[in-house]
Order: structure tokens, then sequence, then C-alpha cells
């Protein structure tokens, strides 16, 4: 009997083993690349035989003139990302449990998930048409509100609120999906127990939907939290100009303009790196919040 | 019990698929290494065999290497391309030519859109992942050089270039020759050569502006006038305020819809992307930066005020080049500042075919005082050029390639109409992109027009050569037949067109030539992006209405953050190599 235990199970960890071999190969192997951020890296000379610097990419990158209006800027853009990112898709997942014709959720789930598969290099196309000041169709519906034309990518104040609507809305159908699925595993019998206590909708949405919720809403907190120095690079390259620097300019795009187009490897290997670390430190601590106050372990 | 078995069977057989086909792509790609080790010890056999003979003939500059060798490249491709029917980037006109002539058999290795040509090159050259032949631009050709990654061209260029490719090289007193040499020797070959064709001329909607009765622009405030029209007294007569006078767009220094030739007109000389930046004399001799001369100040106040009077459209700010040609193609805005070819793209015979009544003029720059504008030529140099890999054994492929572009295209056995343009079922197929390798005889176009404007008055064709006689023949059409789609052959070649423009800027020596033509300095390659950046962004906001004062903050600005340290290094460079 034990003997024959065994057997499947050592076969399951084989099946680990592809998955294992592309994160050494993928993951693992590259972070030697690592080394660039500390090296005045001339790629023809390549890793090895460039001169080493220490921490001068470092230095120069957070004495840069714009560094900290674009470290403030990321952090904002992301973590409004973020709060929107987990509230809507929770309202929208409990609304469409409420829907009882299984065809209209089906319809309204696939609608809301198609923007998904959208690469933000097309959206952002269809968004510079949409969110136009002078025949777009935000614009031409709010002015029949009487509001003047506001230009939504090119002022610094809607510049943000654009880029945080316009992800959610390409968004938040995946995460709905997710939720639904969690609201599926959530035992009927506690609603039928509930109704016999006489609780209404509100009160069974409240007592049971939410707290049955809650395990998968931290994970995927704690798994977001991890972004927070990634505003979305497509997003961003594509929507912004220099009018909206000031409140649009991230981390990602910064560098991308500095760097990358003049050979400067070390300088974006060096942010990079900074990326990592800072998301790594939130991360663990996401995660030992989430152990201590919710109780809720992913490992 | 046979359910545990079956899924363990299942589990065993998945995995060892993976490991099979992992395996088996491992193979392959063993098998490919094989066979390009085998490519490359034939075609090291046929480069012993052809070296004995040479030995013992003349060199022929376009003599066929038999059996044929294998030559890799990569592409720059242009998003919208058409081709005639069958054909492609691999295959086409040009590889068949090359194989057929030469019998060099073209791979290419990958196509990308130009748009992110220059970053998969970067990538290429840091992965050392390079074709037999390289295209690169000036900075990448450095890195090669440094890297010591590509071969020495200067004996092979002297050997097998062709007198016409030779004298290209040598023109404008060596100066192609000398963007792509180090220590003396030529390290690449550049491709097109046509700085001077590169310039800024102002396009108007003609018809618009004859509708509104105004006058011709002879200054700035002419045309300052126009713009303001088109944006105010409704051009296209549809009743509502819908137009715009002048179209731009973001990367402001593009060679449509750019601002170059507007700062031209009050005697400014900016000029900065990611490769140039646009440096001239001061009264001293010394050299010194386009973009933060006092100049500057009176052209973005006046731009400032057109954009306040709602003369540009202010998405100019999000539009990229194909972006803001929609609102000419529209018919939303009538003036930009641009190139000849801009008849060409993104104005096309089909807008003409839509509004039969457009019509668009190039017009010279003007200028705002009493001194003739000059317009700045920034890049006299190649931007591109076309480097052979350290070790591939037929460096001479590359001279041979260019000889027989040339031949094609400028040489007494040309066929333009094969090589350069084709007309298919009444379509043009432009031809000539789809060489790996491509470059012109200096001031050739501008010749053709020269030639042209002759025999369109004397209607004998006699002098043309066959890409002339294309010309001429096209331009007939339009004018005697009304054949819409040779509209563009009018608008370049045509008496007032855009060739006439550049053709006026020559004869009056209205050109201002960018004194920087070397790669990149230290300093330049370190802080040159954060410059221009602070550069763009300087200018978009005065544009969009923050103070002109702000013009002195970024002077100060660009002095400190490196730009003194630029202007130093660049006059030391200028001092070592204009004796």
């Amino acid at each position: 009997m034990r003997t024959r235990n065994k057997i499947p199970d050592w076969g399951l960890h084989l099946m680990i083993l592809p998955g294992l071999v592309m994160i050494v190969l993928f993951s693992y192997l590259p972070m030697a690349g690592l080394s660039i951020g500390f090296q005045n890296f001339i790629p023809t000379k390549g890793l090895f035989g460039s001169d080493w610097i220490g921490f001068d990419n470092f230095e120069y990158v957070f004495t840069m003139p714009d560094t900290t209006t674009v470290i403030r800027n990321t952090i904002i853009i992301a973590v409004l990302k973020m709060i929107a990112g987990l509230i809507v898709p929770i309202i929208v997942a409990l609304l469409l449990n409420e829907v009882v014709k299984a065809v209209y959720k089906r319809v309204i789930q696939t609608i809301i998930y198609l923007p998904h598969f959208l690469s933000w290099i097309i959206l952002s196309g269809i968004l510079i048409d949409v969110l136009s000041p002078s025949n777009g169709i935000v614009n031409q519906f709010l002015s029949i509100f009487g509001v003047k034309p506001i230009f939504f990518l090119g002022t610094p104040e809607w510049f943000r609120p654009s880029l945080i609507v316009s992800d959610v809305w390409k968004e938040f159908g995946f995460s709905t999906i997710v939720y639904l699925a969690a609201l599926t595993s959530i035992n009927p019998a506690l609603y039928e127990a509930a109704e016999m206590d006489g609780a209404g909708r509100w009160k069974q949405t409240w007592h049971i939907t939410l707290p049955g919720m809650a395990p998968i809403v931290i994970l995927l907190a704690t798994l977001s939290l991890g972004n927070i120095l990634n505003a979305g690079f497509d997003q961003v390259f594509n929507l912004y100009s220099p009018v909206v620097y000031e409140t649009g300019d991230i981390i990602d795009t910064y560098v991308y303009r500095l760097g990358l187009i003049n050979f400067q490897f070390g300088i974006a290997t060096a942010v990079g790196l900074f990326k990592s670390v800072v998301s790594f430190i939130l991360i663990s601590a996401s995660y030992f919040l989430a152990y201590r106050f919710a109780n809720y372990r992913i490992f | 019990m046979g359910k545990r078995r079956t899924n363990l069977l299942l589990v065993t057989s998945l995995v060892s698929m993976i490991l099979v086909s992992a395996c088996s792509s491992n193979n392959s790609g063993g098998a490919n290494t094989a066979g390009s080790n085998d490519a490359g010890s034939n075609s090291a056999g046929t480069n012993s065999a052809s070296s004995s003979n040479t030995a013992e003939e003349s060199i022929d500059p376009l003599g066929k290497y038999d059996p044929p060798i294998d030559l890799t490249t990569v592409r720059s491709t242009l998003d919208g391309t058409k081709f005639p029917k069958g054909d492609s980037w691999d295959n086409n006109t040009w590889s068949r030519a090359y194989e057929e002539f030469l019998g060099i058999k073209i791979k290419n290795n990958w196509n990308v859109s130009n748009a992110q040509f220059d970053q998969k090159m970067n990538v290429s050259i840091v992965s050392g992942d390079l074709p037999d032949l390289i295209p690169v631009n000036a900075k990448q050709l450095q890195t090669l050089v440094q890297g010591d990654m590509i071969e020495d061209m200067t004996e092979v260029f002297e050997k097998y270039a062709s007198p016409m490719l030779k004298e290209t090289m040598a023109a404008n007193n060596g100066l192609p020759k000398k963007s792509a040499s180090y220590d003396g020797k030529l390290m690449a070959i550049p491709g097109y050569v046509r700085g001077n064709d590169d310039v800024d001329m102002i396009w108007i909607r003609e018809d618009w502006r004859i509708k509104l009765g105004l006058p011709e622009p002879k200054t700035m405030d002419d045309l300052v006038k126009i713009i303001l029209a088109f944006a105010n007294d409704d051009p296209d007569g549809n009743g509502k305020k819908d137009t715009y006078g002048l179209n731009l767009n973001k990367t402001l220094w593009d060679g449509y819809s750019g601002l170059r030739g507007w700062f031209n007109g009050f005697h400014a000389y900016p000029y900065s992307n990611e490769s140039t930046s646009m440096w001239i004399k001061d009264k001293d001799g010394k050299l010194v930066y386009g973009s933060i001369q006092p100049e500057m100040k009176a052209a973005l106040a006046k731009l400032q005020e057109i954009y306040k009077a709602g003369a540009i459209d202010p998405q100019f700010v999000v539009y990229d080049g194909p972006k803001s040609a929609e609102n000419e193609k529209n018919e939303k805005t009538g003036v930009h500042f641009g190139h000849f070819w801009n008849i060409g793209w993104p104005i096309d015979p089909t807008d003409k075919q839509k509004n039969p009544n457009m019509e668009w003029k190039p017009y010279p720059i003007v200028s705002v005082d009493d001194k003739p504008a000059q317009v700045a030529v920034v890049q006299p140099q190649s931007t591109w050029f076309y480097a052979v890999k350290k070790g591939y054994k037929h460096p001479e492929a590359l001279v041979k390639m260019l000889n027989l572009y040339y031949e094609k295209l400028y040489g007494e056995t040309s066929e333009p109409s094969v090589y350069h343009t084709q007309i298919i079922d009444g379509e043009n197929y432009g031809i000539f992109p789809f060489s790996p390798v491509d470059g012109q005889v200096p001031q050739k176009n501008l010749n053709a027009w020269r030639l042209l404007q002759d025999a369109f008055k004397s209607e004998d064709t006699s002098n043309l050569n066959p890409e002339q006689k294309q010309y001429y023949d096209a331009y007939m059409k339009y004018v005697k037949d009304k054949d819409v789609t040779n509209w563009g052959a009018d608008r370049t070649w045509g008496p007032e067109g855009s060739y006439s423009v550049i053709a006026n800027y020559t004869d009056n020596k209205l050109m201002l030539t960018n004194e920087f033509i070397g790669a990149p300095t230290p300093t330049m390659a370190q802080k040159g992006s954060i410059l221009m950046d602070m550069e763009k962004q300087m200018i978009t906001k005065i544009i969009l209405g923050e103070s002109v004062d702000s013009f002195d903050t970024f002077v100060e600005n660009w002095k400190a953050s490196g730009g003194d340290q630029i202007t130093k290094e660049l006059n030391d460079w200028y001092a070592a190599n204009n004796q």
C-alpha cells in the first residue's frame, strides 16, 4: 500500500521538472546579468570585460533631476490602480452573482473580459480618439450636460484618472472571473441557513459572501503589492507626452527615455534591481501582515 | 488501482513527451548549427577558389559568384508597404537581381518595422547575434568599431567599388567617406547621402489660400496670417469652425509636420533627436548649440501666440506623425513644415481623388525680418551605414551589391521602371526600398529637376536618363491626361514642385549645414538624452502656454546639466578635425 502510494507521488513530482528547468533557465541564470548594474557596461565588451564601478549607476539615477517626481508618480499611479483594480471587480462580481439568468451573466462576463486581450498599443490609438477633446465620444457625451471639452491625455490633472480608469476598464473583467469562481465555492447551505434565520440579500452578502471571498481577495491583494513600482509601462508609454510628465512620467518610461536609447544598460539594470528589491520587501511584508491579521498563508 | 495506473502512465508519458520535445528541439538546433557550419566551410572553399582566380584575372566590380554565396542580413521595414503580387521583403525584384547578377543569395534573419529597428539592432549588437551584412546608425557603428566586430572595408572598397560609387563617396569633400572612417580606416559604407534633400519647406493648402484671397507667403507675417485665417475663416466652407492652421506632431523634429522650418525662419537652429543635434558657428568661430541661442525665444513666443489663437490642434502632444497626418487627410489643417517627400507620404493621390479641388504647394521658408531665412541641413552625412561582420568571407559582396544598386538605378544600363518604381495594373509600387543596401548619387534629384524643366518646355526627352524619363512621363500624364494618380510627379518634379524649392535654396545659398558630423562625444552619449528630454519638454510647454521666460531657465539648466561640457568636447573635436 505504502509503496504503491509512493509511485504516483514520484510521478507528480516529476511533472514539476519542466517548470523548474524553465525557472532556473529563464529566471535564475539571467540574474547573473544583475552585475551589469554595478558596471560601466559596454555591450561589445560583454559581462566580463566591462569595468566595475560600484554604486555609481545608482547614484547617477538618484541624482537625476526628475527622479523624485518619477518615483512619486509611479507609486501614486500604481497604488490607485491596485485599489481600483481590487474594488471594482469585487463589486461587479457581487452584482453578476445576483443576475439570475445564466445567459445574461455569461454575455456580460465575456464582454467585460474582452479588452483584456487587446494590447496597449492598439488601445492607445483607440483611446486617443475616444478621449479627443474635438471629436471624441466622451467629450461629445459630456457636452450634452454643458461640460466644456476636457483634454484628458493632455492635462496633467486629468492624465492620472484617465490612466487608472482605462486600466481598470481593460483588466477588471479578468479579476471578476477570479472572484466569481471564488463565489461558486461558497457552500450554498450557508445561504439556506441564513434565509431560515431571516437574513435578507444584503445581510447574506455581508455575512456570507464577503467573508467567503476574503481569502482570494487577500491573495490577490498580496500579489498585487509586488507591482507597486510597476505602474504599467505599455500603457503610459503609449499615452503620455511631455505635457503630462509631471503627473504621468513613471520610472520605467523615464529610464527608457534616458537609458535604453543611448546604450545605457548599466543604468537600466540598476533601476531594475532597485525595483525588484522594493517589490521583494513589500511582498514579504504583506505576506507577513496577511498571516498575522487574516491568518492567511499562501505557502 | 487501475485508475492509479492510468494516471501514472499519463504523467510519465506527459513528462517524457515534454522531455522528448525538448530534446528534439535541441536536435534541430544542433542540426541548424551544423548546417550553417557546412555553409561556412562551403563558402570558405569558394573563397579560396575565387581568391586564386582573382590573383590572375582583373577585378570585376559586378563579377558573379559561382557557385552562389549566402549572405544574411536584417531589414528595417516600412509599415504599409505595398508589394507586387507574390513578393515580400524576403523575395522581391532586388533579392532576385542580386542572386541572378551577382550570385549572392540574401537571407533576412529578421524584418522589423523601422520604428523598432534601432532597438532591435541594439539588442542584436549586445547579444552578438549579428548578420553578415549589418545596417546600422552612426552610434551603433561606433559601438561595433569599439568592439572590433566588423571588417575593415578600406581595401575591398578601393578594389571593388565602381567609379560611380567612388564618386558618390568622395562628394562634399569626401564627407560620406569621412563619416564612416575611424582612424583613417573605412569601417562601413554610408547609405543614402541626401542631406541637402532633407530640408524643411512650407506646405500650404493652395486651394484654401486662394479661396480666402491671401497672398503667397513672402514673410513670417504673411505665413502667420495664412495660419490664423485657415483656423478662423472657415477655409473648407462647411460653416463650422473645425479647422486648424498649423499641423504639428509630438516629436517636434520630424520630416513631416515638424518645427524646424518655423524656427529657421526666426534664424534659430534647434534640432535634437536621439542621434544628432544641430551645432552652428557663432561669430567667434566657436561651435554653439542651436537650441540655446536667444533667437529661439521670439520663435517660441509666436508659436504660443498662434496656439492661443486656436490655430494649432492641442492634441499634437499625443499625436505621432501618421496620427497628425489624419488632420490633413481629413482636410482639417492646411499648413505644415516638412520635406520634399511629403507629397508621397502622407499626402498622396487618394486625397486628391477624394477632393479634386485639393492642391498642396511647397514654399521656401520665410524670414521674420529682412535677413533671408536659411534652412537647416541637419544631417549632411548619411544617417545609416552598411558594415560587414568580422570574419565574413566575402566583405567585397557588400561593395558589389552597392555597385549593382547604383548601376541599375543611376548607371548607363539603369532600368528604373523595373528597379525603382513598377506600375502594375495602374498601381504604383515603389521597388527601390526592397534592396537591403541603398544609396544615391549626389544631387541626383536636383539635377533631375533641372533637366526636367528644360524637357517640359522643349518636350525633348533625349537628355533624360531612364529614371528622369519616368518622371517626365508621369508629369505629362498628370498635365495632359489629367491622370490624378500622377499628382505627386507634378508636385515633386513640376515647375512649382518641391524640388523647385530645393533648387531655390541651393541657388541662393540658403542652407546652413550642421557643423557636427562625428559620433557622439562621451558626455553626449551619457547625458544627451536627458538634455534632449528637457528641450522637448520646454518647447512643448511653452507652446501650450508656459511663460516664454522659462526658456532662460532651460538654457541655465542645459548648461549646468552637462551642456557646457558637451560644448567643450565638441569644440575640441572640431579643432582636431577641421584644421
